[in-house]
């Protein structure tokens, strides 16, 4: 099974980087500046001309979807985190759309372990500082060594399990989706051919729609939501414990 | 980095045609674009999404609550308004009860005088008019004596045919007046 392909390389000689070709783009990198792309057109629709009386629907969603965010964000991390709202929108929107592409034929964002491990490493980043801004570099350190200190190897280990499993969860899902569905088509294809006796893999129409519905929509929204509300949950645990 | 999925072999072989990074590798080009990635969504999301719709939602906030706000500064000044024609209303009442009273006691007292003023007037009419009488039937009196007495000289006179002295005329005079008293 191979990983995102690496579609070009960026001449670009770093003399630190072991990257004698440059630096290497894949279609995960590709597929990402096409929902960034996306999105931004998507938002400058949402948001043209818009009035306090709204008379267009695309205002309506546009303000349904900060409203929803909002008040998903104030009842799960507290009025004091509402700083967070436009990250957890744009967090949540990147998961939605970078796993929901797999439904254009694109290989899903999500199922490349770099983007869910750099967007856990965010979550990481943004729990530790809480809990320092929190508790202070004192009371952070101190938190190790709770309630004795001979947990503290467990604790820096749970501490650092937080982004490996998120990661984890988040690509094993999308990537498996990925796997299965390859594996049901080749599958499907030999199944074509030794029952049929023909070249033409008759059986991979519709039957693989089933399956997408749960590994492409399914997994996708839920994958998404679970991730936001990790964060949003870690994040403010940290800074109230 | 880790190693490739597919083995180092494997990948140099698929470069002459295509690359593939590892199935679940950690690739540092890859981390550094998902986070810029990340960032410039972020950015997107928070610029042309979600601060303008807040801007919108606060701007419709505030347009409503001002105008209930000011609903409720001309209910406010309506209900002021009403108190106030109300007030005017009762002292326009008052006032035309007060004028009433005065232009009727006035009116009152106006024709008590004149009434009074025509009495004491008529009174003294009725005395002037008395003493006028009185003062007539006298004078009538008084010539009705003078003339009569000439009278009764004359005849006095014709009878006796002489004059009579002046003590005995006045004599006859007296008696004749005394006689016609006593008529």
């Amino acid at each position: 099974m191979d990983g995102p392909k690496i579609l070009f390389r960026i001449p670009i000689y770093l003399p630190f980087f072991p990257f004698e070709n440059g630096i290497p783009v894949t279609d995960t990198i590709v597929n990402s500046w096409l929902i960034i792309l996306a999105v931004f057109l998507v938002c400058r629709i949402l948001t043209h001309h818009m009035q306090k009386i709204p008379m267009k629907k695309t205002q309506l969603i546009a303000e349904k979807m900060v409203t929803a965010i909002d008040s998903l964000v104030e009842s799960t991390m507290g009025s004091r985190f509402m700083r967070y709202a436009p990250y957890m929108l744009a967090l949540m929107i990147f998961s939605l759309c970078g796993s929901l592409i797999s439904l254009l034929g694109a290989r899903p964002v999500t199922a490349d372990f770099n983007t869910t491990l750099g967007w856990a490493l965010v979550t990481f980043v943004m729990i530790q500082y809480n809990n320092i801004r929190a508790h202070g570099v004192k009371g952070y350190l101190k938190g190790f060594v709770q309630p004795i200190p001979l947990l503290l190897p467990l604790n820096i280990i749970s501490e650092a399990a937080t982004p490996v499993s998120m990661s984890f969860r988040h690509f094993g899902n999308l990537a498996a989706g990925v796997v299965i569905t390859e594996l049901v088509y080749s599958g499907l294809a030999a199944l074509s051919t030794a029952l049929l006796k023909i070249d033409i893999p008759v059986f991979q129409i519709g039957i693989p729609a089933v399956l997408s519905l749960y590994f492409d929509l399914f997994t996708a929204v839920l994958q998404a939501f679970i991730f936001c509300m990790l964060t949003m949950v870690f994040i403010s645990n940290a800074a109230s414990d | 980095m880790l190693h490739h999925f597919t083995g180092p072999v494997l990948a140099a072989a698929a470069s002459a045609e295509q690359e593939y990074t590892g199935f679940f590798s950690v690739d540092f080009w890859s981390l550094v674009f998902t986070w810029a990635n990340l960032l410039i969504l972020f950015l997107i999301i928070k610029h042309f999404l979600y601060k303008p719709v807040k801007k919108m939602l606060e701007a419709r906030k505030n347009e409503v609550e001002q105008t209930y706000r000011e609903a409720d500064e001309a209910k406010e000044q309506a209900l002021s308004m009403q108190k106030e024609y109300e007030n005017h209303l009762r002292n326009a009442k008052e006032e035309a009860n007060e004028l009433m009273r005065t232009a009727t006691r006035k009116a009152q007292q106006r024709g008590d005088e004149i009434v009074a003023e025509a009495r004491e007037k008529s009174a003294v009419l009725l005395r002037q008019a008395e003493e006028q009488i009185g003062l007539e039937k006298k004078q009538a009196m008084n010539e009705m004596k003078s003339e009569i007495s000439e009278l009764a000289l004359m005849a006095a006179e014709k009878m006796v045919g002489k004059e009579l002295n002046q003590a005995d005329q006045e004599r006859l005079i007296e008696e004749f007046i005394d006689d016609t008293d006593r008529l």
